[in-house]
């Protein structure tokens, strides 16, 4: 077959093309699935780690096309992994297995504050789960390189305080705001808004529309009739998600003056976990302070 | 210096494609011979209602996923020999789909866990799933052999084999069973597309190479593995999809096999 000495070649060729890299240096590499993950682990290790966020927006879901070799190369390399969990990346847990390690951890939201497969997946808008990442990532860091321990203990200092300005603010929209009912397009700022003490209308249109399965008339109905008769004061839509149907729903709710406000699965580039969280926050609290002037 | 086979997920990528190249290029065989390859392309996709059904009444989806597959196997090897079977297919596979809605209609929690199974992934097999994705393998490939022989005289010549007494309708039926077990733990493991290429182009290609069946398998099975082998190693030098590769290559193969004088007495492709 003539394609034989072609394979050979291309099998003397891989180590010139994969050797070099890494390993250069001795610092942590952590590999994060999701890139709010991603910039939690560079606010808390600084300049001594090394960190690669693998999802940098929801369109990049692995469900949709085959997770390439060199997320796989880079997730075997790692020393820390740290990823959602309850079902939202269950292709980590797969690559996981096929690269066997034995001083890596693993850091599972979902396991730190108890969720499960089943329960809304968004888990980074609880406001509990940042907070425990960042802990159990300083601990680990720590016992890896103790000689940079201050640091990783300093920094985690600095983000819990950075967190506890945003849930400052969050405490104060719950204060004023409370019962204040709102709806969603997709259930991604679900723990949020129930965080802000705000009454989420339609969460089984959230849920069918999350499983891909088609919303039913009586959902669908139930959705506009709460944009049309002014139960709902905001509706929050994905905007890194949009179809026909989430536009639909927007102009109904323009068009009866509910404030729409957009909300990201991931986070935005040039932004940080505290300007993303905090102008969403401040957005949710100009709406409801001008709705009730 | 780190090479392709230092990495542990692309060793097992390489052993899984290995014995799904095996099964496939076996099972292939057969399925294009008997001109079912659309029948094998429905039984890879009616997993989906069996998967999410399972799932809400509390059990494994893996379950309801194999159990779904091989009813919809032995629905369609009974409808077997008749006229229109394409449709009866067409309806089988339209029908699981809507169930598969269907049933996601009814879940009031995120249904992720349930339809993760639908989505296999070479890269991401641990040394356990090869082990048992190997003990798979040698099932279906044993049951093969023992009816391949009136499953041969049943695909070629019907009419004779029924008159010789050859029970047609069970023949075809286990076969389905078969095609039905191989795809929904394949695509489990290793994705739809993979199992579904590597199924129908080697065997389409060997028909048109070789004459004698012995010889039409083998060739089948080693055209299997071979692309399977050569898109691993392209997937990982160019960063590409390996099932990209895959298709391509089976393409190729394919279109390069027309080209080739078929020799005299091969069986229709």
């Amino acid at each position: 077959m003539r394609s034989l000495p072609f394979l050979a070649a291309l099998l003397v060729a891989v180590p010139l093309l994969t050797g070099t890299a890494a390993r250069a240096e001795d610092k942590p590499t952590i590999v994060a699935a999701e890139n709010f993950y991603g910039d939690l682990a560079r606010q808390i290790g600084g300049s001594n780690v090394t960190v690669t966020s693998i999802l940098s927006s929801p369109d990049d879901d692995p469900h949709l096309f085959e997770t390439s070799p060199s997320t796989a190369r880079t997730i075997a390399d790692a020393k820390i992994v740290i990823y959602n969990g309850a079902d939202y990346d269950p292709w980590m847990d797969k690559l996981l297995s096929a690269s066997t390690s034995k001083d890596r951890t693993t850091i599972i939201a979902a396991d730190l504050i108890g969720k499960k497969s089943g329960d809304n997946p968004h888990l980074w808008y609880d406001p509990a789960t940042l907070p425990a990442i960042a802990k159990a990532l300083s601990a680990d860091l720590a016992k890896r390189d103790p000689a940079n321990a201050v640091h990783y203990e300093a920094n985690l200092k600095a983000f819990q305080t950075s967190l506890e300005a945003i849930d400052k603010e969050i405490a104060e929209v719950k204060k004023t705001y409370a019962g204040t009912e709102v709806t969603a397009t997709e259930p991604v700022f679900g723990y949020m808004a129930e965080a802000l003490g705000l009454k989420m209308l339609n969460y089984d249109f959230q849920v069918a529309l999350m499983n891909d399965a088609e919303p039913s008339a009586t959902q669908v109905a139930a959705f506009e009739n709460s944009l049309k008769d002014g139960s709902a004061k905001i509706l929050f839509y994905n905007s890194q998600v949009t179809d026909e149907a989430t536009t639909r729903l927007l102009d109904i709710a323009k068009q009866n003056k509910v404030t729409v406000i957009g909300v990201t699965e991931t986070e935005p580039a040039g932004k940080t976990i505290q300007t993303w969280f905090g102008g969403q926050i401040d957005e949710v609290q100009k709406a409801l302070a001008a709705r009730t002037q | 210096m780190s090479t392709i086979f230092d990495y542990e997920f692309m060793r097992n990528a390489f052993y899984a494609c290995t014995i799904v190249g095996i099964v496939s290029g076996a099972v292939g065989y057969f399925l294009v011979l008997r001109g079912q390859t659309f029948a094998g392309h429905a039984l890879s996709h009616v997993g989906f209602p069996g998967a999410t059904g399972a799932g809400l009444i509390g059990l494994s989806p893996f379950l309801g996923l194999t159990v779904f597959t091989v009813a919809a196997g032995i629905g369609i090897g009974l409808l077997g020999e008749r006229a229109h079977r394409d449709v009866a297919i067409g309806i089988v596979l339209t029908l699981s789909l809507g169930l598969g809605l269907l049933f996601l209609h009814f879940y009031t929690a995120f249904a992720s866990q349930a339809t993760n199974v639908l989505f296999g992934n070479v890269l991401g097999i641990s040394l356990r799933t090869v082990i048992v994705l190997a003990v798979l393998a040698v099932a279906i490939l044993v049951a093969l052999v023992l009816i391949a022989r009136p499953l041969l005289f049943a695909s070629l010549q019907p009419e004779l084999a029924e008159a010789r007494g050859v029970p047609i309708t069970l023949v075809s039926t286990l076969f389905m069973v078969l095609v039905a077990v191989a795809t929904s733990e394949a695509v489990q493991i290793v994705g739809v597309l993979l199992v579904f290429a590597l199924m129908v182009a080697p065997a389409a290609t060997a028909l048109r190479l070789t004459s004698g069946v012995g010889a039409g398998v083998l060739t089948s099975i080693a055209l299997a593995v071979v692309i399977a082998w050569i898109s691993l190693t392209l997937a990982f030098l160019t960063d590409w999809p390996t099932s990209f590769w895959i298709t391509a290559l089976g393409a190729a193969a394919y279109v390069v096999s027309g080209l080739v004088r078929r020799p005299s007495g091969a069986p229709e492709a």
